[in-house]
């Protein structure tokens, strides 16, 4: 089993919550959303083009937009073993946090 | 309301863009960069939004042209290590590659050496081109006799009949000369008895002494520079006196400038014609006893038709009376100073340095040859610079894999 890292990770869930209306623009909204911080476009699209080197994304071009000054959207989808890996990390991470003791600031000792 | 006054993202910073995204034509990211720019105009205002745009594009600038330098050199390593495996595997193809590689570089290298020589034989000459040798031609009973050198007397003569013959030059070689200077006593060769015109029909600049004068008078001599250097060092040569076989002094009057050596006349020293001793005598001779070098300076644009139109008086007037005490025809051959070495058809006596003749044949045995082993070293040409990331083809990718623990992104 590979283990994505995080970014990868929160890339891949931001893509596969957005399903059908992820690129790059939203992907990097969604992913600023859950982080709380913002991701410049440099980072947003060296991940993407990992994953998609990966083979966990696959691409593909939308239709030209109004919007967008006539230019189309890069359109991004999980790839069987993408879905298959983020099933991975999620069952790590559920084994991982599964029977810890509770878990807060006050049991620190120092 | 705001929506559709809008300006668009700034013009230059957008032209730039598109030179950083090989996908051009499609320019997706520049899609995702202008929809972003749209909605923090929309919230903040578009002098924000313009301000954002430009400061992306201004960061990608550096690490663009970082990355396109990381590439480079990192493929350039990759090939070395890549090519040091495939030597490893396959010695003797690659010692026959290094082989064919080198030979063929240095005979391309010998090539264009000796055709660079040959190409440029006497072109140092200004006047090369309308500078002519006159060869003989003795008819034979039928059959050409040809030779170099002309009869002394032609030179004057032909002066003398034709007034548009601007000047003429006859040199007669000499056989190596003892010179003695002081205590130096050397041997030296390519001396020639010339007359004063050989300075101005040819292009030998004077160092020192005066083109009209220096070689007016008998028992004068005009030097090349090594040759003045050899026999006075340091000291001014003008004026000063070199004993020639031990009887005949002569007096420098001119140093020239060192000619190239791939003349055909290569010159070291130009006694002047006078001295020669002979030189009056010599005015008089038949014109079927062929002994000096006869060149003409011609005017520009001149048909030689014309003058051979008008050559019957002339043979009438100097060679008919010998014709039968020879039995030969006597005619003219004129030969620009640029075919002497490179393009003379035939063969001639007592001609200076025509080996020209064999070149095609060299050209054909060895350059072709030289070409055939260049193309045994085809293998492993590939591209050695990459302009970024983006420009990786299929092929690279795939040296790109075999390499391995190389980053795969920008």
């Amino acid at each position: 089993m590979k283990l994505l890292s995080r970014p990868e990770e929160l890339f891949l869930v931001a893509i596969w919550k957005l399903q059908d209306n992820a690129y790059a623009v939203t992907i990097r909204d969604q992913v600023n959303k859950i982080t709380g911080k913002t991701w410049s476009f440099g980072a947003t699209f060296i991940t993407l083009e990992r994953l998609v080197q990966k083979r966990y994304l696959t691409s593909y071009l939308s239709e030209p937009t109004q919007k967008r000054g006539g230019r189309s959207k890069r359109m991004y989808e999980l790839t069987r073993e993408g879905i298959k890996a983020l099933i991975d990390i999620k069952k790590l991470q559920e084994s991982i946090w599964d029977n810890i003791p509770r878990l807060s600031l006050s049991s620190a000792k120092k | 309301m705001k929506k559709k006054s809008l300006p668009g993202p700034p013009r230059l910073a957008e032209r730039l863009l598109k030179q950083f995204f090989p996908d051009e034509g499609i320019f997706t990211t520049i899609g995702d960069l202008e929809e972003v720019y749209q909605s923090i105009a929309e919230e903040k205002g578009s002098a924000k939004a313009r301000f954002w745009y430009r400061s992306q594009v201004f960061k990608s600038i550096f690490s663009y042209y970082k990355n396109q330098l990381l590439w480079s050199t990192v493929m350039f390593k990759n090939y070395l290590v890549f090519t040091s495996r495939l030597i490893k595997r396959d010695k003797f193809h690659y010692f026959l590659n290094f082989l064919g590689l080198s030979t063929g570089i240095a005979c391309c290298i010998i090539t264009m050496l000796f055709l660079r020589n040959e190409l440029t034989y006497d072109q140092h000459h200004t006047n090369a081109d309308r500078i002519y040798r006159i060869s003989s031609n003795y008819v034979t009973s039928g059959k050409p006799l040809l030779y170099a050198n002309t009869s002394p007397a032609l030179g004057p003569r032909l002066k003398e009949e034709y007034p548009e013959i601007e000047d003429f030059v006859r040199v007669l070689p000499l056989p190596e000369l003892l010179f003695r200077q002081g205590d130096r006593r050397l041997y030296q060769e390519r001396i020639v008895f010339a007359d004063a015109s050989i300075l101005k029909v040819f292009t030998h600049p004077l160092l020192q002494g005066d083109v009209e004068t220096c070689l007016e008078n008998p028992n004068t001599i005009v030097l090349t520079e090594t040759l003045a250097r050899r026999y006075f060092g340091d000291e001014n040569p003008m004026g000063k006196v070199i004993q020639v076989e031990n009887q005949d002094d002569l007096t420098v009057t001119g140093v020239i400038k060192n000619p190239p050596r791939n003349s055909h006349v290569p010159i070291k020293g130009i006694i002047s014609y006078s001295s020669w001793g002979m030189d009056q005598l010599a005015l008089n001779v038949s014109m079927y006893e062929p002994s000096v070098y006869t060149y003409v300076l011609l005017p520009e644009q001149y048909n030689l038709a014309t003058f051979y139109e008008k050559f019957p008086p002339f043979y009438e007037k100097y060679c008919k009376a010998d014709e039968e005490l020879y039995g030969q025809v006597y005619k003219l051959i004129f030969l620009n100073l640029k075919d002497i070495h490179y393009n003379c058809r035939f063969q001639i006596r007592n001609a200076v340095g025509e080996q020209i003749l064999y070149l095609r044949i060299f050209l054909h045995r060895h350059i072709h040859p030289c070409f055939g082993m260049c193309q045994l070293c085809k293998y492993g040409h590939r591209p050695l610079f990459h302009s970024g990331p983006g420009d990786r083809d299929e092929k690279s990718i795939r040296v790109e894999q075999k390499g391995s623990g190389l980053p795969t992104s920008g």
